[in-house]
């Protein structure tokens, strides 16, 4: 149920979280790692012999896993004690609907929730674990970029060089994309000259138009690309223009209200 | 912090004030039925669908609710999270006086 009375959202330097369910905070500091690039949407060249396995879709066991993480956040249990009561279910639902886009949404929860064990100092070792096994049977996943958002699980080594075999194996746009954004942030964003980094002018070139979340990675790549400097957000300072739509998708523009006090307010229904 | 909100809208409905939102909910659908369900009658920017949306990452905002307070020269005169009142009673009573101001000399322009 929601409340009428707004939840605070924080973020605690890996994530931002409220109640049961987290959402990936887009700021990860990560290292740089160089990495065999193939831009463009072209196909990868497929170079194993043996047929790679292809994952199926089954609306079904869609609507099913859906329904299981739903019921994950909605648990009245605390963040551990949710992981450790769900943790068998998903495991169990993975087992049993194996080969399908709903098993690869199951074991990216497991990934996912590894969070909860990084008091006991074994998270990353045992997202890796997982992520391995996903990899191996469902490469051409379409479902990986999320491996991209649930990043805060894997140590930085092992952030670049999955991120790095994303780029190479996968299919997908989408996948790719989210790959190049992870490694994106990973290093300085630009170089001496000020040129934006490889996998930045991969997300504003040939990916531009890629969708991430309701937004592209056009987009997005240009935010980070352009941070509004600190003095230019102090008291005192005229508030640059915020160029958007509203709740309808018509475009809207913070300059549209001068001549009133704004109080600009950055809020969800959390 | 609604009530709050819809407070302000209601104290200020024939004052030069506004609230304009950023919001980061997941989909148009959630921003939506969060303004019929909430009652809420200010605009809001959608943010891309989730947190560390384009305007939150280039304004570096990674807490929520974070609020700034523009004068009606879009000068950002506050950034917080409270004690949010006094400041908007304040910049109201500037803005109206601007305004006065402003018609004042436009009538003595007009002798």
């Amino acid at each position: 149920m929601r409340s009428s009375v707004r939840r605070m959202l924080y973020y605690d330097g890996m994530m931002t979280h409220t109640k049961n369910t987290f959402i990936t905070a887009a700021a990860l500091p990560l290292v740089l790692m160089p990495v065999a690039t193939a831009h463009g949407s072209a196909l990868p060249q497929v170079t194993q012999q043996h047929q790679q396995p292809v994952t199926r879709v089954d609306d079904e066991a869609d609507r099913l896993i859906k329904e299981l993480i739903t019921e994950s956040e909605e648990s009245d249990l605390g963040y551990v004690e949710a992981y450790k009561a769900f943790k068998p279910k998903f495991e169990q639902f993975a087992a049993d609907h194996r080969g399908t886009e709903a098993e690869v949404r199951a074991l990216l929860w497991l990934i996912q929730q590894t969070w909860w064990l990084r008091a006991e100092g074994t998270m990353s070792e045992a997202a890796m674990a997982l992520t391995e096994d996903l990899l191996e049977r469902h490469p051409k996943s379409k479902q990986l970029d999320l491996l991209v958002e649930f990043q805060y699980v894997f140590t930085k080594e092992q952030r670049a060089a999955l991120f790095g075999s994303l780029l190479k194996d996968s299919p997908h746009a989408h996948v790719k994309a989210a790959a190049h954004f992870g490694l994106a942030k990973s290093g300085p964003a630009k170089n001496e000259d000020g040129e934006p980094n490889e996998h930045y002018q991969a997300l504003l070139g040939p990916y531009a138009n890629v969708k991430w979340r309701e937004s592209t990675y056009g987009a997005i790549a240009n935010s980070y690309l352009n941070p509004h400097p600190a003095e230019a957000l102090a008291v005192g300072a005229v508030a640059p223009e915020i160029e958007g739509t509203n709740h309808e998708g018509k475009p809207m523009k913070l300059s549209d209200y001068r001549g009133t006090v704004i109080m600009l307010d950055f809020w969800g229904n959390w | 912090m609604y009530p709050h909100e819809r407070s302000l809208v209601e104290k200020y409905a024939d004052a030069p004030f506004a609230i304009v939102g950023v919001n980061s909910d997941d989909s148009l659908e959630a921003l939506n039925a969060a303004m019929t369900d909430e009652n809420l009658t200010w605009s809001s920017f959608f943010d891309g669908g989730g947190t560390g949306g384009p305007i939150a990452v280039q304004w570096g905002v990674t807490g929520w609710p974070t609020v700034y307070i523009l004068d009606h020269k879009g000068v950002i005169r506050y950034k917080g999270r409270s004690d949010l009142d006094e400041t908007i009673a304040e910049l109201v009573a500037e803005a109206e006086k601007a305004k006065a101001g402003a018609q004042a000399a436009a009538a003595g322009a007009g002798q």
